[in-house]
């Protein structure tokens, strides 16, 4: 009975199917479906993005982003390797005192030479200012020649607009402004020196040296004796990729 | 009947189903060259069936494969940094406004071949009236 019935339900969908050829509606409507359902998920997510991004493009987001992947990268790395030197030390401090202090020392001398310290003594402040005329600026090779004359008589440390010159400080031009460390910094340039302040003094205001030049060229000098000049530790990161050790 | 029925079932299913669906930014692009392109199908059908030269599987095809090598289009696009997509684009809307040019056309035809009809309807309609007063006022000229 059961199968006669289904048998016969059966042969009516068929019939029901055939004659309003509901199979070719399908066909159609899948489409439709499909065209509705993207037509309105569009909307709606274009609707709510919109209000988030206000209209800022995707390509500048994604670059914004991948930019900042990768600085968090690097910072991550960086931070990775320091804790494992940290723990290293830890492990060791417990182990033997001695030769943790001796080598304590040796890291606050060797930072004092890098660079890596705040350091503050008796020295002088040179300040390079734009002169009067508009053709009297302060050049890179006008201040890169002040650092080298105070390194010439002695000076221990030097800062110019508080970036600290180590080995690998570079001073250069890069359109209106002047490159120290790759950091930026702009006219007046005040450049810091710890050691014996009349020999640094007396090294730039030599006659014909330094000052006399600059004063020449109508760029406005000044140069003052301070018992204490703070000079601020480097604030990059010192780190050798090609340089390997060789005994 | 039932497959105008069936149809508006699927397109409100579709339309329930993405509202509930978020597509990520990102993608937003290849999802409208892609709506676009089935867009263009669907009139292209539509205009099919009003001349009889529809077939189910031209539309079939064209429907998803159109749609399917528009994103393609764009993803190269992104891949070579030129905005290929805008071809699709450009190819799609201007065969959406033809194709919705003749739809329009066959539709001003029909309505105007209607009201052809109608009007000779009426002529005729006006004259079998003529006629019958002239029956009546020759009747009346018996009567006198």
């Amino acid at each position: 009975m059961s199968k006669k019935e289904n048998a016969q339900i059966y042969t009516k969908i068929k019939e029901f199917i055939k004659k309003y050829s509901v199979v070719a509606y399908v066909a159609i409507g899948i489409p439709l479906f499909i065209l509705a359902m993207l037509l309105t998920a569009q909307l709606k997510s274009i609707s709510n993005t919109e209000q988030v991004l206000q209209g800022k493009r995707e390509a500048q987001l994604t670059d914004d982003l991948v930019t900042l992947q990768r600085e968090y990268n690097e910072l991550k790395e960086k931070y990775n390797q320091s804790s494992s030197i940290v723990k290293e030390y830890q492990n060791n401090a417990s182990s033997n005192d001695l030769l943790i202090k001796s080598m304590k020392e040796e890291i606050d001398d060797l930072g004092i030479l890098a660079g890596t310290t705040n350091l503050s003594g008796e020295g002088i402040v040179v300040t390079l200012s734009d002169g009067q005329r508009s053709d009297a600026l302060v050049h890179d090779s006008d201040v890169l020649t002040v650092v080298n004359e105070l390194k010439a008589a002695g000076a221990e440390a030097i800062s110019v607009n508080n970036q600290r010159i180590i080995s690998t400080s570079a001073i250069r031009c890069v359109g209106p402004v002047i490159q120290v460390n790759y950091q930026k910094v702009a006219a007046p340039f005040e450049i810091k020196a710890i050691g014996n302040a009349q020999y640094l003094e007396s090294a730039l205001t030599i006659k014909n040296g330094v000052s006399d030049v600059l004063k020449e060229l109508g760029v406005g000098i000044n140069i003052t004796r301070h018992d204490k000049v703070d000079i601020p530790k480097y604030e990059g990161s010192l780190s050798f990729k090609y340089g390997v050790k060789t005994k | 009947m039932p497959g105008i029925i069936i149809i508006t079932l699927f397109i409100l299913a579709g339309i329930l189903t993405g509202m509930n669906v978020l597509i990520p930014y990102s993608y937003s692009q290849y999802i409208a060259v892609a709506i676009l392109a089935c867009l263009d199908s669907v009139f292209g059908a539509l205009n099919a069936t009003l001349t009889n030269k529809f077939k189910m599987n031209v539309f079939l095809t064209g429907f998803f494969g159109n749609s399917l090598i528009a994103m393609f289009l764009v993803f190269i696009g992104t891949k070579l940094n030129v905005d290929i997509y805008l071809g699709a684009v450009i190819v799609f809307t201007g065969r959406l406004l033809s194709n919705f040019t003749s739809i329009r056309r066959q539709f001003i035809d029909k309505v105007d071949s209607n009201e052809y009809n109608i009007k000779d309807e009426v002529k005729k309609a006006v004259k079998i009236k003529n006629k019958k007063k002239k029956v009546v006022k020759r009747d009346n000229k018996v009567e006198e």
